[in-house]
């Protein structure tokens, strides 16, 4: 009886136990989550920073200290190099561990492993797209050099340190709430944020898409819909900059090659709303004298922030910046001499080869009329709850095939190898380590000898009153509309064979305008640059507004490029509303419809957060585009819609050639009524909104901007309905989900830098901290922090929390 | 007064244990109080019941208090709740079971060990 009673009681104590310690599908280990403890109450925080004031690194060989300012932006200072990269990867753990785990794991292609098989299509595109490969390649090479092993070494021990001194209940709360323990940090991990930005910033092409529209409509169709810019318009190197080099040749154009089969589905692209604004101006334009140098690079908004800003400081050292956490090198910032800043620059880095295969083991393909061997690698995915999935790929000399019978190869009919210069062994960061040492304009180029890419309109500006812009990288030469189509892997005059040398880049050094500026659209007048130059998709409106600004503004303080930083202009309905407007049939309006032509008719066309009209646009707008284009919806195969400046330029020209046909009415309809037809519906709509939102439609609350955490189904450490104007395609890029998620400029005055800066986020990335999110709302109203450095270097004042971290 | 003690050091254990080994751990140290200190099964149970729940609503209480439950609200609203103070009355409810029942084992695997010192024990109590 005795041993009965004992037997049911353990039974049921270890029955509760083990009930409270294993995870339910999504639910993590109750009882370990609600551990005082172990659980989320450790990751509640009093203080903003709850690291020891003594902290023992035994790998370091001095002593180092960091300052944290009231931003949590830690100022670093080591007597050497591996010291102070030692302390960034520590600090920078201690601020986003998780998020660094996160990332290497979509580099990796590691997801499945702890969200399951919902990140398993995910994964399997990040190993097919080789970025795990890519990390591997950038990492030998780096490890090859003493200089650069060391400090990528030093930064993976200072971040296995911070590791080191957790115990369970210390683990960043995304940890607990998926169920998982961080792992050991490597050196590869270390060198991931190459591969993460390529693909976010140098992947976007739209071959596939292209190949099955003119197959289907032809070449005289495709041209109107996707024409080639001719670069006239505002490009980011001015037209006046001469190219006294003599040329490379270019390649032979081969005969015409038609892809044989359609692709129904195509791989997921980089957002089209990624783009971003830097701009420069020289000592004539500035009221102080000194050179000020701007730029912000507008993604997508996460939580935690995609950058982690540091001062790092040591003998031969002293830069200021931010980086992607995990990443042991600042990408934009300034030291004490130079300033730079990057915006993407579009530009056609990916092609793809459809290539034949002898039979069905995929053993050999056809290459210049032989069968070549084929290389197979098995990928294997570990997911989480589920078997382990093992996906094969082939290698071929033109690199992975992504499209094949495994993945969206429309009935194995399709094999296309994937060509990206990213693939080749990037040296990026040996040029980002010179971008931060560097004192002058000369050492400046010396690294971006190195800059491989993804390509990026670099923009500098010095002490001394120097501006320039530069587009360095690998860009292969080709012949005109080479890598427009899907190209024939068979075929050897097909692929890329040369490279346009350093010396014959994209560069201008200064400018008697007093300004230089890039917003990622077409680099080069066509006609002064002697090598192709193609993407499939450019900015035509921020760039315009920028440069029409900055003509105009004069004695211009950092205050003033702040402001065109936050400028609202909405240069798309600056072009087209006046026409629409003329268009409508404004004598049988009701009295909704009266409401909404007046707002629009009163606009100034700034997309100011409280005003009414541009919500009434973009509604106008985006159905328009879609009634217009709505022969793309009933297309079963791949394919893009015309961008927003094509579609705005035919609208106006009214040469639609046919498309302003709804296909949803027996009427054929011309170009006035598709515009008055969406008037009506758009009119409608919002009274929907309206009704369902029960609120005004002013622009910031139709617009609804909100920061997601990186894990979507983690909504209550979202930001939502933050007050923000602007729109894609204005300086102030906020849509949605996108924006500026680094603002930052700079004043280069010799006796101190001033610098300011503003994130959409927080130091932390910790939600239970209490200034997690503390700079979305200043980002959001304009405001910019005082960067502690030069002239506003940190003083006693200023330190909110000092740490000493000795070996 | 044993009872009392009895509370006091599974409360001293619930605290401690789980800051070296897992949260569970607190079912292991009540149970070896009640081993070593004999009493009811009744009391036993009660005694982790009250010694685990109180340190859990405690630490959990001042967590949340000193932080103005910024964490707190937000993993509430991730789990459907309304009110973050149901987090604190479900870590209580979990410390409470969890410490009694451990409690309760010790305490019946006491009584095979020393059948004696049970009758004993069950008359000072």
């Amino acid at each position: 009886m005795k041993f009965l009673g004992f037997f049911i009681s353990f039974f049921v104590t270890a029955s509760l136990i083990t009930l409270l310690n294993r995870p339910f599908d999504k639910i993590p280990p109750i009882g370990k989550l609600l551990s005082p403890h172990q659980g989320f109450w450790q990751n509640s925080e009093k203080e903003p920073i709850s690291l020891d004031q003594s902290i023992k690194l035994i790998e370091l060989k001095e002593v180092v200290t960091v300052q944290f300012d009231e931003l949590l932006i830690p100022h670093i200072n080591a007597k050497n190099i591996e010291d102070l990269y030692m302390t960034q990867g520590y600090v920078t753990a201690y601020h986003r561990l998780w998020q660094m785990d996160f990332y290497a794991r979509v580099v990796m292609g590691r997801l499945s492993e702890v969200v399951g098989i919902k990140a398993l299509g995910y994964d399997r595109l990040q190993r097919r797209l080789g970025l795990k490969d890519m990390t591997l390649k950038l990492h030998d090479g780096l490890m090859k050099d003493d200089y650069y092993a060391s400090i990528i070494s030093a930064y993976t021990n200072g971040v296995n340190a911070y590791i080191a001194s957790l115990s369970q209940g210390d683990y960043p709360i995304e940890f607990k709430l998926l169920n998982y323990e961080p792992e050991k940090w490597t050196t590869v991990k270390t060198c991931m944020a190459y591969a993460l930005l390529a693909s976010t910033l140098s992947r976007s092409e739209a071959d596939i898409e292209h190949t099955n529209f003119r197959k289907m409509f032809g070449e005289d169709l495709f041209n109107v819909l996707f024409p080639e810019p001719d670069g006239t318009s505002a490009p980011v190197i001015p037209r006046d900059t001469p190219f006294g080099f003599e040329p490379m040749s270019r390649p032979q154009k081969p005969e015409k090659f038609e892809a044989q089969h359609i692709v129904n589905e195509s791989i997921s692209k980089q957002n089209p709303l990624n783009g971003s604004n830097n701009f420069a101006i020289d000592s004539t334009k500035s009221k102080s004298g000194h050179a000020i140098l701007a730029n912000e690079p507008d993604l997508e908004l996460t939580a935690p922030s995609i950058w982690y800003a540091s001062h790092l400081t040591s003998p031969d050292i002293n830069v200021m910046g931010v980086t992607v956490p995990g990443t042991p090198v600042i990408l934009i910032g300034f030291n004490d001499s130079i300033s730079w800043g990057v915006t993407n620059s579009p530009r056609d880095q990916v092609d793809w080869f459809s290539v034949t295969f002898k039979d069905t083991s995929r053993k050999e393909y056809l290459y210049n009329n032989q069968w070549f061997k084929t290389e197979q690698i098995l990928e294997e995915i570990v997911i989480k709850n589920a078997d382990n999935f093992i996906d094969t790929i082939i290698r071929v000399h033109h690199g992975p095939i992504v499209y094949d019978r495994d993945y969206l190869s429309n009935h194995e009919k399709v094999n296309l190898a994937m060509r990206w210069i990213a693939h080749d062994e990037s040296t990026t960061f040996k040029a980002l380590f010179h971008f931060n040492k560097a004192n002058n304009y000369d050492e400046f180029v010396e690294g971006l000898r190195f800059f491989s890419g993804p390509p990026q309109n670099i923009i500098y500006s010095d002490t001394k009153g120097n501006i320039a812009l530069n587009l360095p990288g690998k860009f292969p030469i080709k012949f005109p509309g080479q890598g427009k189509f899907i190209l024939d892997g068979s075929d050897p005059d097909s692929e890329w064979k040369k490279y346009i040398p350093f010396e014959h880049r994209l560069e201008r050094y200064n400018h008697p305008q007093g300004f230089l500026s890039s917003a990622n659209q077409f680099p080069v007048d066509r006609t002064t640059y002697p090598y192709y130059v193609y993407s499939h998709r450019f900015e035509n409106y921020r760039n315009r507004r920028v440069n029409e600004r900055l003509i105009t503004m004069k004695n211009i303080e950092p205050e003033d490029l702040m402001s065109l930083q936050n400028d609202n202009f909405n240069y798309i309905a600056s072009e087209i509303l006046p026409y629409l407007l003329s268009q409508l049939d404004t004598l049988s309006l009701n009295e909704d419809q009266n409401k909404f032509f007046y707002e629009l008719q009163n606009w100034d066309y700034f997309n100011h957060p409280n005003l009414k009209a541009p919500t009434n646009f973009e509604l106008w707008s985006d159905i328009l585009s879609d009634q217009l284009w709505d022969e793309f919806d009933t297309m079963s195969f791949a394919v893009n819609k015309p961008d927003i400046h094509t579609t705005s330029q035919l609208i106006i020209s009214d040469s639609l050639v046919g498309f302003s046909d709804r296909l949803s009415t027996p009427e054929k309809e011309t170009t006035p009524d598709l515009i008055n037809y969406a008037f009506y519906t758009a009119v409608d709509s919002l009274n929907q909104w309206l009704s369902i939102n029960g609120k005004n439609h002013s622009w910031n609350e139709f617009k609804e901007t909100e920061i997601n955490h990186l894990i979507s189904s983690f909504t209550s450490f979202n930001s939502k309905n933050i007050s923000i104007g602007g729109n894609h395609n204005i300086v102030n890029a906020v849509s949605k989900h996108h924006g500026p998620s680094w603002r930052m400029v700079v004043e280069m005055d010799p006796q101190g830098i001033n610098a300011y800066g503003v994130y959409p986020g927080s130091q932390t990335g910790n939600p239970g901290n209490p200034m997690y999110g503390h700079m979305i709302t200043a980002w959001a109203e304009g405001k910019y922090y005082n960067l502690k450095f030069g002239q506003n270097k940190m003083l006693a004042g200023d330190i909110l929390y000092e740490i000493q971290l000795t070996p | 007064m044993k009872f009392i003690i009895k509370i006091f050091l599974i409360g001293i254990l619930s605290y401690l244990l789980p800051f070296y080994f897992s949260w569970w751990s607190i079912a292991v140290g009540a149970g070896l109080i009640s081993l070593l200190i004999r009493g009811s099964n009744f009391n036993s149970f009660n005694g982790g019941v009250i010694a685990g729940g109180l340190v859990w609503f405690y630490l959990s209480f001042t967590i949340d208090n000193s932080t103005n439950s910024i964490l707190s609200e937000k993993i509430a609203l991730l789990m459907n709740l309304t009110d973050s103070i149901w987090l604190i009355y479900a870590s209580t409810l979990i410390g409470a079971l969890v410490t009694g029942l451990g409690s309760l084992t010790g305490s019946l695997l006491g009584s095979i060990l020393s059948p004696k010192k049970m009758s004993r024990n069950e008359y000072v109590s």
